[in-house]
């Protein structure tokens, strides 16, 4: 009697875990996708609006000095740089580069949760008679 | 079957393998549920608490030094839970009397400040403590006096509520 007992509570107790990690999982993972979405998305937006600009004002004009000799590019290099530094549209360039960085830091975190995230989610499908 | 750890155990559930959680509810809900009896004594509760244990560890999992025995902090728990179980019961239970009250207990409930005018300090001191849901133990404590002498003041003040109420409604 009192091992069926048991029995009934470790079955309440795993059902109860099991549905709080059923969402607590799709929550990670909607949360995962839907930054990757919106930080990609800011990226690109940015990346290309950047690159319009560049090539609008022709700064890319700049990377020619690498075709020149060494010692001129040893001469003209940091100026050339900040004549770039300056041509560049500084907010634009902030917000491409907390997108991209931000979108690293979720793909990094991401890669580095993979094994756990896989293990919860075969562990669900188990309980749930989806998978053996 | 092959026996791990609960260092191992609580290892491998962070690591994602819910399942294993199995093991830890299986070896500690007999002495879990054994202790939340000593104290609560209805089963269905002790159960109800229980479960809110394992679940509640199960959620503190991630921040658990695997160093420390988990029995210990389970019983942590359970220790916490008992409390919030008898706070929730005492807010409960008033709550039920105040539903199932007659128009006579209502009549009781909303005049109990001028029925209590015409007690001693020390009736109506432990009378208000127990109509706000403290045990006769809690408000010996409370006013620093025997258990029997404020049984004794309660069952006083009772009776000299009670006749006050009668005068006053003419039964």
């Amino acid at each position: 009697m009192l091992a069926k007992k048991m029995k009934k509570l470790e079955n309440k107790v795993l059902k109860k875990v099991y549905l709080y990690e059923v969402k607590k999982t799709a929550f990670e993972i909607a949360a995962r996708v839907i930054g990757v979405i919106i930080f990609g998305l800011i990226a690109l937006v940015f990346g290309l609006s950047l690159f319009e600009i560049f090539s609008e004002q022709s700064s890319f004009d700049f990377l020619q000095i690498l075709n020149e000799d060494f010692e001129v590019i040893k001469k003209f290099f940091i100026d050339s740089l900040y004549v770039f530094y300056l041509e560049t549209p500084k907010l634009l360039m902030f917000l491409f580069v907390a997108g991209v960085f931000l979108l690293f830091l979720i793909i990094i975190h991401t890669v580095k949760q993979l094994e756990k995230i896989k293990n919860r989610i075969k562990s669900i499908l188990k309980y749930f008679g989806v998978i053996n | 079957m092959l026996k791990i750890s609960d260092r191992e155990v609580i290892e491998k559930i962070k690591k994602g393998e819910i399942d294993q959680y199995f093991h830890i509810v299986k070896k500690y809900s007999p002495a879990v549920i054994r202790f939340i009896r000593l104290k609560v004594a209805d089963r269905e509760d002790a159960e109800d608490i229980a479960q809110n244990v394992f679940f509640n560890f199960y959620k503190a999992i991630g921040r658990f030094d695997t160093q420390r025995p988990v029995s210990a902090y389970l019983f942590q728990i359970a220790r916490n839970e008992i409390k919030m179980y008898f706070r929730s019961r005492k807010k409960t239970v008033s709550l039920n009397e105040r539903i199932a009250a007659d128009e006579s207990d209502i009549f009781f409930l909303d005049n109990l400040e001028i029925l209590l005018k015409n007690l001693p300090k020390s009736q109506k001191q432990v009378l208000k403590l127990f109509s706000e849901g403290y045990t006769y133990a809690e408000i010996a404590k409370k006013v620093g006096r025997p258990l029997n002498t404020v049984r004794t003041l309660i069952r006083r003040a009772r009776l000299a509520v009670v006749g006050e109420k009668n005068e006053k409604t003419g039964e």
